[in-house]
């Protein structure tokens, strides 16, 4: 085989360029649309799980061994140096301290059972962004007491309003039952977010001085970008090894979002598979049509003297680079239309009205995930060799004569 | 062809449309088949979609809501076993007369606390009928560990699997529930854990506890009273209808009528959010269908360059080239589409029987009221969408390349090799 | 032995059946032939005589079904496809009726492809596509495309083609067909100038008297068979002897059962 049938496939490609640029962008579009349905999908997923571990959770929590699955008092964490130490080893600036409990809150005319977050006012807006769900009244101040924020459903049925007071019961430290006033200066509401019920917030120093726990706190939330988590839970896991402390991600905690991403996805594979298929039906086409009206072509290689090997070789050539070709463009327009979007936003307000739904914001932002673009690009990039093995093989089976009297 | 016969009439048009597309069997065969399978596919998509968001909801409303509650009013709200139905009798006797009442059963529901040796955790206690509950919903099926309650049997207690896990209750335990009366009076009453319910749902299972009904009436004091009549329907579709009957016939100033969505509105929000973006990507694969297939039309209209430049000489106007390419490409989406259809419906039954199987990815499912299989389905509005999509396709893949030809310099189309 | 090393072509009780859906139709019914080197010779005969399937055959582009075909003292008969290939790109050169040259590359590029196909180095194939451009007399259109070329001029940049190999035999089917009389006789002459020049052995097929007017050696084919002197006579064979029937696969029966029918209707 001579590499000229490379430098002649080549030529095909150059020489025809409409020709080149329908097979390209049969390609190209294929893909970018591919890449833009991964950029949507993952951009919504981001905005969701971000949406989530900003209403209350955050991204990674430090506790005792065992305070999650059982939140016991007794589990608290007494010195928090070591750990802010190998946070800021770990370049974490965003943590915040907390102290949990179960509660029962008591109005005038009804009872409640709830959990109790007691968060410093102070560094709590680094984690989450509590304080922007606020619908009545306003969320905690450095400085504020015996004072808390309610859900809007726990209000209402607790029959209280903002400037009320209600009455906090929960075992201290030592196990002893404790009530102490607490006036409610706030109401917040998260439209579906799972804090309009069973959830009753205070400052940190309160409970600590009500619950009989002085300087203790009972975890540490911090907020990540999604990127390092890992990374990070890693570092943090290996520094605080030995510590009897638990480093739990917000999935560990709550599988219930990451299982919900986890399905979406498996259903935007199945999906993405099929219009995989759609984008195959359209290059093998594109690439079979051309090539079929080709056999005489190929018929006057092969008449000169040309190998069936060479000519097979020059027309997967061609579909090499035509791939690459519309790979690149591809990849491209695909990154292009994300960005794009991502900049201007996508707005499905007309379909889900303006309110946050399921912790998805109704202007919907694509971001591309590179794994998924990896898999996208070889996936392509198989279906066009694939499809362009088939042609290589048909022109070099071809005999010279019936290929000549082709019309 | 056209030479004397300026106006051709339009039957000869389709013929030689026709014959046209005859003469080449395999470019032909390969265009529809394109466009068939890209048809196909956005019709399995669609399916899909919405078979998995049908699916969603009737597991959501099979889990524990119903179709549609009564309740007395202001429950909803208030969650208060102050306001319970006394008297549930006529409401019975309304939803047993309705034509489109698949079942029904009745239902106490209080918030309260479990405690189990020093450990204490809220609950929503609910007290259900064991049998006529297994008409309505799947709670029976949710059991990871013991057994169904037992009629008759009054100290059978469920618990949610996250409650029992906090709780440190075992199979078995003895636990202790203390809830409020309606007079306000806190009342405790010991149970025995007969089993743990896993439904994924964590309004299942971080919260429930599941007793008798019998059992429930009397403990807290409510004699024949309930709080819900949990109706299910025969079928989904006449879910509307039944509720506007009962809305209809029941008393407004005394219960209130709510169906699933209101119920719940974070599954109906993340059904509502689920189907938007489902069709924010059918819309994309529409698209790509339309770009996919209209590319498929120019390439098989550039390889005929020189025939087209051949009947340009033979006197052929541009216009009269123009309906003849805009009839072939017509014809092909034609034959495309209905292969489509074909093609997409025939997937959608076969896959339909036995479903597709995601269980591949784990768990995932179980927490949002699904199976591992999926079923597709189709749905009057995708089809209308997926009509929609071919129409656009008829549009743009015939008269772009018809305009193209029509277009086409004689010369230069003659001399291509 | 020694008298086959004298001729460039020996061909002996060639046969060659086509099929046209079931029906068979010999092509080749028993040729014999000999060719010097150096030989002009004209194939003439009408069109279906079975002229252009001799030229293929002894073109190493189709197999005939039986008899023996020796050229430049080889057996083409067992070869497999790669040896023809390489057999056309060494002793072979092709002018086809239909010019048939590669519509994406220049006229230059056209004749360094075979040259390069040779294994020989672009720039000294672009050297020898501008000489040989030059003997056919289009030097000047070396960088013109196929499609902005004459039929004349196409024909011309095939020739060039078919010599820049250094072939032992052009063979040119209908070389003449496609082009006016004027222009087919330019041709003609420079086949015949090249011919003279450069001792190329030229086989030519064709109807056109004026190829005829102008052969070396002139062969009459009639019904498959060469015509005249110098012939020994076979007695024609049975047709079902003649042409076997193929073995082919049920797919292929079928499309030319459909194929028959629509020719019918």
């Amino acid at each position: 085989m001579k590499t000229v049938v490379l430098w002649i496939g080549f030529r095909n490609l150059t020489g025809d360029p409409r020709r080149t640029l329908l097979t390209v962008s049969a390609i190209a579009v294929g893909l970018a649309a591919l890449v833009f349905l991964w950029g949507f999908n993952d951009g919504l997923h981001r905005n969701m799980l971000g949406n989530f571990q900003s209403t209350l959770v955050g991204s990674l929590q430090i506790h005792r061994q065992g305070f999650f699955s059982n939140p016991e008092l007794a589990r608290h964490i007494e010195k928090d140096a070591p750990i802010l130490a190998a946070l800021k080893a770990a370049g974490v600036g965003r943590w915040t301290r907390r102290l949990e409990t179960y509660t029962l809150v008591a109005s005038d005319s009804a009872t409640e059972g709830s959990f109790l977050i007691a968060m410093d006012p102070r560094t709590e807006p680094r984690v989450t962004r509590l304080g922007e769900k606020v619908t009545q009244g306003r969320f905690f101040r450095p400085g504020d007491e015996y004072v808390c924020v309610l859900g809007a459903a726990s209000a209402r049925n607790l029959g209280v309003g903002v400037g009320d007071s209600v009455v906090l019961v929960a075992y201290d430290r030592f196990g002893a039952l404790t009530a102490e006033d607490f006036r409610l200066i706030g109401i917040v509401s998260g439209g579906g977010l799972g804090i309009d019920r069973g959830l009753v917030l205070t400052p940190l120093g309160a409970a600590q001085e009500m619950l009989d726990m002085q300087g203790r706190i009972t975890d540490i939330p911090i907020w990540v970008p999604p990127e390092r988590l890992e990374t990070v839970t890693g570092q943090l896991r290996r520094a605080l090894a030995g510590r009897d402390l638990e480093v739990l991600r917000w999935y560990d905690m709550f599988p219930v979002m990451h299982e919900w991403v986890t399905l979406h996805n498996a259903f935007l594979y199945l999906f993405l598979g099929i219009v995989l298929l759609i984008v195959l039906a359209g290059v093998v086409n594109t690439l079979l049509v051309s090539m079929l009206e080709r056999i005489r072509e190929f018929g006057i290689h092969l008449a000169l003297g040309n190998r069936r090997l060479g000519l097979f070789v020059m027309v997967l050539s061609e579909s090499l680079w035509l791939g690459l070709a519309g790979i690149a463009a591809g990849v491209l327009g695909g990154i292009g239309l994300v960005a794009l979007t991502a900049h201007t936003g996508i707005d499905l307000s007309l379909l889900l009205g303006d309110t946050q739904r399921f912790y998805v914001d109704p202007l919907v932002r694509p971001h591309l995930d590179l794994r998924h673009l990896g898999q996208t690009l070889a996936a392509v990039l198989g279906i066009t060799l694939a499809a362009g093995l088939y042609p290589a093989w048909r022109a070099s089976r071809l005999s010279p004569v019936e290929a000549l009297r082709h019309v | 062809m056209s030479e004397g016969h300026p106006r051709l009439p339009p039957r000869e048009f389709a013929l030689l449309a026709l014959r046209n597309l005859e003469r080449s069997p395999r470019r032909t065969g390969l265009t529809v088949l394109s466009m068939a399978l890209g048809l196909a596919a956005l019709t399995l998509l669609a399916a899909l979609n919405d078979g998995w968001l049908e699916q969603m909801r009737d597991n959501f409303i099979l889990a524990l809501t119903g179709h549609v509650q009564i309740h007395a009013r202001g429950f909803e709200d208030s969650q208060n076993l102050r306001d319970y139905i006394p008297d549930p009798g006529p409401v019975i006797a309304v939803v047993r007369h309705d034509p489109a009442v698949a079942a029904w059963t009745l239902r106490v529901r209080a918030s309260g606390l479990a405690a189990v040796a020093g450990n204490a955790s809220g609950v929503r206690i609910m007290g259900v009928d064991p049998e006529q509950e297994t008409w309505v919903t799947h709670m029976h099926q949710m059991l990871s560990e013991g057994a169904w309650l037992r009629p008759g049997v009054a100290r059978d207690l469920l618990l949610g699997v996250t409650v029992a896990h906090n709780l440190g209750a075992r199979v078995g335990d003895r636990v202790v529930l203390t809830a409020q009366r309606p007079n306000g009076e806190m009342a405790s009453e010991v149970f025995y854990l007969r089993g743990i319910l896993a439904s994924g749902a964590p309004q299942i299972d971080r919260v429930l506890a599941l007793v008798n009904l019998g059992k429930a009436r009397r403990w807290l004091h409510l004699g024949e009273g309930v709080t819900d009549v949990v109706v299910r329907a025969l079928t989904h579709a006449a879910a509307g209808g039944m509720e506007a009957r009962l809305r209809r016939t029941l008393p407004e100033d005394r219960y209130e009528i709510l169906s699933w969505r209101e119920l719940d509105p974070m599954v109906s929000q993340w059904l509502k959010f689920s189907d938007a973006y489902g069709l924010v990507l059918i819309l994309i694969v529409a698209a790509l269908v339309l770009v996919e297939v209209l590319n498929t039309q120019l390439m098989a209209l550039h390889e005929r360059t020189r025939e087209l430049g051949v009947m340009l000489a033979l006197g052929t106007r541009p216009r009269q080239l123009f309906v003849m390419v805009l009839l072939e490409g017509l014809m092909l989406i034609l034959a495309g589409a209905i292969l489509g259809y074909a093609l997409g419906i025939g997937a959608v039954f076969w896959l339909g029987r036995d479903g597709i199987d995601l269980s591949a990815f784990g768990n995932a499912f179980r927490f949002f009221y699904m199976s591992p299989l999926i079923h597709p389905l189709i749905t009057a509005e995708s089809a209308g969408r997926i009509l929609g999509t071919t129409f656009a396709a008829a549009l743009v893949a015939g008269l772009y390349p018809a305009w193209w030809a029509a277009r086409l310099p004689m010369n230069a189309a003659l001399r291509r090799i | 032995m020694n008298r086959d090393k004298r001729h460039l072509i020996e061909v002996r009780e060639l046969y060659k059946c086509y099929w046209v859906g079931s029906v068979p139709y010999p092509a080749l019914n028993g040729v014999d032939l000999r060719v010097q080197r150096g030989e002009f010779l004209v194939i003439a005969g009408r069109s279906g005589s079975g002229k252009s399937t001799l030229l293929n055959c002894l073109g190493a582009l189709e197999r005939p079904d039986s008899g023996q075909v020796r050229v430049c003292g080889e057996d083409l008969g067992a070869w497999d496809d790669d040896r023809r290939a390489d057999f056309r790109l060494r002793h072979l050169g092709f002018v086809f009726q239909a010019y048939n040259l590669i519509r994406v590359l220049s006229a230059r590029e056209n004749v360094a492809y075979v040259c390069q196909l040779q294994g020989l180095h672009r720039g000294e194939c672009m050297e020898r596509a501008d000489y040989w451009l030059e003997q056919v007399g289009i030097g000047y259109l070396g960088y013109r495309r196929p499609d902005q070329l004459s039929g004349g001029q196409q024909q011309r940049v095939a020739v060039a083609r078919a010599l820049a190999t250094g072939p032992d035999i052009v063979l040119a089917d209908e070389p003449t067909a496609n082009v006016d009389s004027k222009t087919g006789r330019d041709l003609i002459h420079l086949m015949q100038d090249l011919n003279r020049r450069f001792g190329t052995t030229f086989l030519i097929a064709s109807h056109d008297p004026a190829v005829i007017q102008a052969a070396g050696r002139l062969l009459r084919v009639e019904d498959g068979r060469i015509q005249g002197g110098g012939v020994t006579y076979r007695p024609p064979r049975p047709l079902g002897l003649v042409c076997p029937r193929p073995r082919r696969p049920l797919w292929e029966r079928l499309r030319l059962k459909w194929r028959e029918h629509r020719r019918r209707h």
